[in-house]
């Protein structure tokens, strides 16, 4: 008996760390990180290597750039939204970057377009429910960026803050800008 | 099916639930979200899915109790597969509506959106929960071990799960050096 009220006290207990940890993840996730650059991530399982046949509207130049940068801002991510914001630094981007806006409806993302400091400054396009992402490319994730090479997908990372996609977006780009001058 | 398969099924089952009802119960504010996006409640309504949340957490706590405080009995497993039907049926729904948000299924707000894995996992739950019911036998567990089991699995689950964070503030001292 009295093995069983430990063991139901270390129940309790589990539950009270577990608690613990969600409450502070969910206070972090509103934290803006100042070391941010070693944030980014590659995605797994983006479909490396794909040219999609389709682009949207608005961004369909891209298809044919030597180089190009596509930036994944979703409507429902709260790093996406301080990002968007500018609340994260001023973005320094290279030319041909676009930034692509999955949302749940079109007006759900214009409506993000519109709140936005920094989404206007570049060619973008609202991708309803992610479904051209996620077909084309299996990129179902945010924020995230990918580089295309004559349209197909050459990388595909996560990142969490302006400094952490300029950093990105600096290394390939100059890398490629000196491969296509050798 | 072997005793011990059996009752390591439900302890793996019940240190889900625990991971998952812990985190929600004390930071349902994701999930909420995800309720009220899939269900299309108004954002003013926000405290109603806030406690709906909690109720769901609470239940995957008591699922979890049940499952391995109770292994003679089928009640836990007639709640897990319940459980299980209510993932995979919020899954589709919420796939069905294009729904992108993260699921905040084990609390915080970062995560794939809800989609494919949770209504596999919804249905693998439902599948397996219904089997172990229906196949049911009488076994000699000692419950407080079973207990301690699922609380040992749902903190190995919950480091896993925050790792990420945890080593985030150390990370700048385990760079290599410059070349």
């Amino acid at each position: 008996m009295f093995e069983l009220i430990l063991s139901i006290a270390l129940f309790v207990l589990t539950v009270a760390v577990v608690g613990l940890f969600a409450m502070m993840g969910e206070l972090s996730s509103r934290v803006p990180q100042e070391d941010v650059v070693d944030v980014a991530t590659p995605i797994d399982n983006a479909a490396l290597g794909t040219a999609p046949q389709i682009w949207p509207d608005d961004i369909t130049h891209l298809a044919t750039r030597e180089f190009a940068a596509l930036v994944v801002l979703s409507t429902s991510c709260s790093s996406c939204r301080r990002i968007a914001a500018g609340a994260t630094g001023q973005l320094s981007l290279p030319p041909d970057v676009a930034v692509i806006v999955p949302a749940p409806s079109l007006a759900d993302g214009q409506q993000f377009v519109a709140e936005s400091s920094v989404i206007s400054e570049f060619p973008h396009s609202i991708d309803v429910g992610g479904e051209w992402l996620t077909k084309n490319l299996a990129v179902d994730i945010s924020p995230s960026v990918l580089v295309f090479n004559r349209g197909a997908l050459v990388t595909a990372h996560t990142f969490s803050s302006a400094a952490a996609l300029n950093e990105l977006l600096d290394r390939p780009v100059e890398r490629d800008r000196e491969d296509s001058h050798a | 099916m072997s005793e011990a398969a059996v009752l390591g099924v439900r302890i793996l089952v019940a240190a889900l639930f625990l991971h998952a009802g812990g985190a929600k119960l004390f930071a349902p504010q994701q999930f909420s979200r995800t309720l009220r996006a899939t269900l299309r409640i108004d954002d003013s309504h926000s405290l109603w899915t806030d406690n709906s949340a909690r109720a769901i957490a609470f239940g995957e706590i008591v699922t979890a109790l049940l499952l391995v405080g109770l292994p003679d009995d089928a009640y836990g497993l007639v709640l897990s597969a319940l459980l299980g039907a209510g993932i995979a049926a919020f899954a589709l729904m919420a796939r069905l509506r294009r729904v992108t948000m993260a699921c905040g299924c084990f609390g915080g707000s970062q995560g794939r959106p809800l989609g494919m894995r949770q209504l596999l996992f919804g249905t693998v739950l439902l599948a397996v929960s219904a089997l172990l019911a229906y196949g049911q036998t009488d076994t000699r567990a000692d419950n407080a071990a079973l207990i301690v089991a699922a609380c040992i699995g749902a903190l190995v689950a919950n480091l896993i799960r925050w790792r990420a964070n945890l080593v985030q503030p150390l990370r700048r001292h385990l760079q290599p050096f410059p070349q």
